[in-house]
């Protein structure tokens, strides 16, 4: 493709204005303010035209318009016109109407045909498609400006960018790795990451869905205890009201039995009425009468027995007890310690008695043991006559020794026998002193119970026992003293209470007496009996006469309590109400005649049955209102199932969104990666082989070859004198401005996928070249042009110079701009 | 015998779409709505009023509109037969089962039609679902075991006219129109499916307060005249109380957001109620729609829900996908890989924003 002619109806500063190019090489030259920048733009929009849409204006429209519009209406419409080659041969003419946008079109000049519709995008024609790129795209990867230079020149990694953003987007934006990029960042701010600990969008909308759920769960679970509990509820109500039926039924039942009752009280009233006309005397003074006849009475009859007393009366056993003589001093029986030692002493002197008999047994000694015995015996007497005296202990212990001693002295003299008459000497001795000593300890006991032991031994020793056996008979008189003296006190006693119940009785009669002269009872004679006897009978006359007041009374009390302050009538009058009242609820008041299961009980049970029934009502009323109050409670807080779906699905569509948005990004993260890989990958050796063909030649043999990183496409270059290879930013300037040219359309006819060939077009790409570097760029871009059109615009007359010596007038031309722009060339 | 049948009430169910606020409104309105029914029916003196099932949700029902239930149907004296449907279902506690209701009221509870008299010689058949599910039809076997005119409440699905209820609607109680004709019922009033229907021998009202954007059908509550030979005479009376608009906004051509949003406001500006915007057609690549933004455009309306429909970003990717740049291949990628249509949309509009610098990169 290559543009033959660009005019302007009305554009800017022109009017009527014209623009021919040339195939090759073509040099617009002006100085500032020529124009250049004009017939840049008008070529350009001649080409691709304006967007034509329905809506406001965008920005970038809003800025064409005020640096493009006719700068005087009255130049004209705001059209320009281009005439175009195509490398089919097709000859075109495209008008663009850039003010209304309506008559645009491109016309097949050979055949006269509107060929619009096979450009035509957003709304007018779009010479750009035949190239496959589109308006943005022609400006960006067509058209080449300054400031591209600039930054390929002043920035290292500026070709570098400029190749990535052309790959890209043809130029137009971002390059894919700064899409990539602000993809990244957004996907960091906007979805974040889904661990435990992310705090990013997505973590906190699962949460929230979580927590969403969670309610709504919690909310469907009260829900439907709420529906349980209303249910537990209506049936709680339902037995309140069975409650209220049933006691309704008691409390008729109780109605009844309470109208029964007050019929029958209004006909026992009738009847007190008829026969106590009036209130009763009062008892007051018959009941004292009465009263103290009975205390009479029963006084008499409490009365004491008359009393009897036989036997000596107190004064003569008083008399017996004087007479008696007091207790003696002394033994009153021998003593075991006078008996042993006169018992010694008898043995003493019986052994004495054998010695002096012939044999060995001295006669004196058979009188001694005789003496023994008999004194044994007459201990034995002794003991006898103690016990007859009243010392029963004493005789008793007397005739045990006495007997003992006389049997047992018998049989030792007995067993005796004889002695050896060889030792009778010595034995006689031994004897005399043996009597001798025994005589001594008899004198000592009887000394020691004090009794006279001078003289003859055996004269003290019956003075002794003849002292004992009297001091035993007195001992036994002294002793009637005590017995004596308690039958005394008896006596005294006896005496004492006889004549007190002799007392009372005569107090009994006396009063028995004085009731009957109280009451007015003749005293028939003296005889009490009698008198107790009158008094008696008429007790009983009297009791009943009492019985018949009390009972008048207790009627007189029974008819008030009936009519309970009412009149009878008044108690008759109501019994009848109450009557008619049961009659009309279908209940009888006639005992006899229950209706209804409850009709027919007692009072009592009756009201037993209200009181059960109350209490149960009264449960059932807690029951209900328990529940009735949780109800209340329950539903003041109940959550709207509804409202937690609904927020379920809120949350549910937040964590939806952000989570397709994830599923977006990362899909479209991934798709870009690839698609940037690959396109680099293509595009790399297209972009080497291009400049490869070219490198030799504007380094002057500096560089051999080039190569471009896939990757990135960074490029670099192979020194030919050290075999190395350098970055391209480490080049000339002057160099890398050739090579990004050679890059640029290298890229240029890459992205033109139609197989048309692109023109070129510069716009002051010199602007800060010294002389060498401009030479060199223009030898590149003369050479360029020999395959594609080239368009240079320029403020620089040196080109005009440069031009002079090396275009060739066939293909390349120069075109002036002088000043304000002419009318036509 | 003049009849008043509504069904399909749904009170409490919930609005996904909406916001709290909104939601609670068109709780409220519905119940609005059944007040309307209940003043209908006191205006035109009908001698029976007929709900044909899902008056209310058994799942979401709140206390407080059981006693809304309760009182409504307690301030009238006419009498109310209720016909437990699907969503209502009848259990121990369903709130039909546990609450005091006032003597007018009639519940049908048994899972088979029973009787009740509506005047001499006219008896009206009704059932109850007695679960959420699989609950049988009444009509197959049905017939009726006396004499004189019968018709039946319930709520039930006719085969023939399920496919015009939109995906989603289950069969409950499902019957064949002929088993009508069969059973020797004259007629059937039924809930269930909420596109309304007047057909020969039974009547669909269709939920008289609106459930949905975009609902078609003169829905509402019905007046049924019964004849002596048991032909009905219908007339359909609008009773809703909530208002909502289902409207297209084109955005073809639109050059930016502003575009965008005046044609939204043009199109809110003389409606009322609940709206749903969906948006259309091709705009521009450069226009940056934002939704949050078009949602406070209905300030003046009871809800505002706008979705992006079938609105596109006129790529044209034909062209980009012949590029031979980074985003050309990208475009190619997407088509050839992405078998999704909206997320292969999405994908493409995302990678084409990133390469073209901008910022918006969330595609509705």
């Amino acid at each position: 493709m290559w543009v033959e002619r660009v005019s302007a109806r009305a554009f800017g500063p022109f009017r009527d204005a014209i623009l021919e190019l040339r195939p090759g090489l073509t040099v617009v030259v002006g100085p500032n303010e020529a124009g250049k920048s004009s017939w840049h733009a008008a070529l350009r929009l001649a080409l691709t035209g304006r967007r034509r849409g329905r809506g406001g204006r965008t920005k970038e429209d809003l800025e064409l318009e005020e640096r493009h519009r006719p700068w005087d209406e009255a130049d004209g419409p705001w059209e320009v016109e281009a005439r175009l080659h195509l490398d089919d041969g097709r000859v075109i003419d495209i008008s663009q109407d850039l003010a209304g946008r309506v008559d645009c079109r491109a016309v097949d000049v050979g055949l006269g045909r509107d060929v619009s519709a096979e450009i035509i995008v957003e709304g007018s024609p779009d010479a750009s498609r035949w190239l496959g790129l589109d308006r943005q795209a022609f400006a960006a990867t067509v058209s080449v400006d300054q400031a591209r230079i600039l930054a390929v020149v002043d920035a290292a990694d500026g070709l570098q960018d400029d190749m990535q953003r052309a790959a890209a987007t043809a130029g137009r934006d971002s390059t894919a790795a700064e899409a990539i990029a602000r993809l990244t960042d957004f996907r960091k701010s906007a979805v974040g990451a889904d661990t435990r600990v992310a705090v990013g969008p997505l973590r906190q909308t699962r949460q929230a869905a979580a927590e969403a759920e969670r309610v709504l769960a919690d909310a469907r679970a009260r829900h439907e205890r709420d529906l349980a509990r209303a249910a537990d509820a209506q049936v709680a109500a339902w037995r309140v009201v069975s409650a209220r039926d049933r006691l309704a039924q008691a409390e008729a039942a109780v109605e009844q039995t309470r109208a029964i009752a007050l019929v029958a009280r209004a006909r026992r009233a009738a009847e007190l009425a008829a026969s106590n006309s009036g209130p009763p005397p009062t008892l007051a003074a018959m009941e004292g009468e009465t009263a103290s006849v009975a205390t009479a009475l029963e006084a008499w009859r409490g009365r004491p027995a008359t009393a009897v007393l036989d036997g000596p009366d107190a004064e003569v056993i008083a008399r017996r007890l004087a007479a008696l003589p007091p207790a003696p001093q002394g033994d009153i029986a021998p003593q075991v310690s006078v008996m042993d030692a006169v018992s010694a002493l008898d043995q003493a002197e019986g052994a004495a008695a054998e010695l002096r008999q012939p044999g060995g047994h001295p006669a004196p000694g058979a009188s001694g043991e005789r003496l023994l015995v008999g004194g044994g015996l007459l201990g034995a007497a002794a003991g006898l006559g103690a016990v007859l005296l009243g010392a029963p202990l004493v005789g008793l212990i007397l005739i045990a020794f006495g007997l003992g001693f006389a049997a047992w002295y018998t049989i030792r003299q007995r067993r005796g026998g004889a002695g050896a008459a060889a030792d009778w000497g010595r034995r006689r001795q031994e004897v005399a002193a043996r009597v001798e000593r025994s005589g001594e300890s008899v004198r000592e006991a009887l000394t020691a119970r004090g009794a006279p032991a001078e003289g003859d031994l055996r004269a003290a020793i019956a003075a002794y026992l003849t002292a004992c056996a009297q001091r035993a008979e007195e001992a036994a008189a002294a002793a009637q003293a005590e017995p004596l003296r308690r039958q005394l006190e008896s006596r005294r006693q006896l005496e004492g209470t006889a004549a007190e119940a002799a007392a009372a009785i005569a107090r009994a009669e006396s009063e028995v007496r004085a009731a009957a002269e109280r009451i007015g009872q003749p005293l028939n004679g003296d005889d009490p009996e009698r008198v107790v006897s009158d008094l008696e009978a008429w007790q009983r006359r009297r009791l009943a006469d009492l019985q018949a007041g009390q009972q008048a009374i207790a009627e007189w009390q029974e008819l008030r309590d009936l009519l309970d302050g009412r009149s009878l009538g008044q108690l008759e009058s109501e019994a009848t109400d109450a009557t008619r009242r049961m009659a009309a609820a279908g209940l009888s008041t006639s005992v006899a005649e229950p209706v209804g299961a409850d009709a027919g009980l007692a009072a009592a049970a009756a009201e037993e049955l209200l009181a059960a029934r109350q209490a149960e009502l009264l449960t059932a009323e807690r029951a209900a209102a328990t529940l009735e109050g949780e109800a209340r409670q329950l539903d003041a807080s109940l959550p709207s199932v509804a409202e937690a779906e609904e927020a379920v699905e809120a949350a549910g569509a937040d964590l939806q969104r952000v989570v397709t948005m994830a599923e977006v990004l990362d899909r479209t993260l991934a798709l870009l990666r690839n698609a940037e890989e690959q396109v680099h990958r293509d595009l790399a050796p297209v972009l080497a082989d291009t400049v490869r063909r070219w490198l030799p030649r504007i380094s002057g043999g500096a560089y051999l070859d080039v190569s471009v990183d896939p990757r990135d496409l960074q490029v670099r270059v192979k020194e030919a004198a050290t075999r190395q290879w350098r970055d391209a930013w480490r080049l000339s300037e002057g160099t890398r401005e050739q090579i990004f040219l050679l890059l640029r359309v290298a890229m240029a006819q890459h992205l033109v996928t139609t197989g048309e060939t692109a023109p070129l077009i510069l716009d002051e790409v010199t602007a800060q070249a010294d002389d060498s570097r401009r030479e060199a760029l223009l030898g590149v871009l003369h050479e360029l042009s020999r395959e594609r059109q080239v368009i240079v615009f320029t403020h620089d007359p040196w080109f005009a110079e440069w031009a002079g010596d090396h275009l060739d007038p066939a293909r390349d031309v120069v075109i002036p701009l002088a000043g304000r722009p002419a009318a036509a060339f | 015998m003049k009849l008043l049948l509504f069904a399909d009430l749904h009170l409490d169910a919930p609005f996904a779409w909406a916001r709290p606020a909104t939601a609670a409104l068109r709780r409220q309105n519905r119940r609005a709505t059944l007040t309307r029914i209940l003043e209908l029916a006191e205006a035109e003196r009908v001698d029976a009023i007929l709900s044909g099932g899902d008056l209310f949700e058994h799942d979401r029902i709140s206390p407080d509109t059981i006693e809304f239930l309760r009182a409504s149907f307690g301030g009238t004296d006419i009498p109310i037969y209720l016909a437990p449907g699907n969503h209502d279902w009848l259990s121990e506690a369903s709130p039909y089962a546990v609450t005091d209701w006032s003597p007018n009221v009639n519940l049908f509870t048994e899972d088979r039609l029973t009787p009740a008299g509506l005047a001499d010689g006219l008896t009206l058949w009704g059932a109850a679902h007695r679960a959420p599910a699989n609950t049988d039809g009444f009509f197959a076997t049905f017939r009726p075991d006396r004499g004189g005119i019968h018709l039946a409440l319930t709520h039930a699905s006719e085969r023939g006219f399920l496919a015009q209820q939109g995906s989603g609607k289950l069969p409950h109680a499902p019957f064949d129109a002929g088993e009508l004709e069969a059973s020797g019922l004259a007629h059937a009033f039924l809930g269930h499916f909420h596109v309304p229907r007047d057909a020969d021998r039974y009547t669909y009202p269709g939920n008289p307060d609106p459930l949905e954007f975009g609902e078609t059908g003169e829905r509402g509550a019905v007046l049924a005249s019964v004849g002596a030979d048991g032909s009905v005479v219908r007339e359909r009376r609008l009773v809703a109380t909530s208002v909502v608009h289902d409207v297209e906004v084109s955005l073809d051509d639109a050059a930016h957001g502003d575009d965008v949003r005046t044609r939204v406001e043009a199109a809110l500006a003389p409606l009322g109620g609940c709206v749903r915007v969906t948006l259309s057609g091709e705009m521009a690549p450069s226009v940056e729609v934002d939704l949050a933004g078009l949602a406070t455009l209905g300030a003046h309306l009871e809800g505002l829900v706008i979705r992006p429909g079938s609105a596109r970003v006129g790529y044209d990717l034909d062209a980009i996908g012949a590029e031979a740049t980074v985003r050309g291949q990208f475009v190619r990628l997407a088509t050839a890989e992405v078998s999704d249509f909206d997320q292969r949309r999405r994908v493409i509009v995302t990678g084409l924003r990133a390469l073209d610098g901008r910022r918006d990169l969330e595609v509705l």
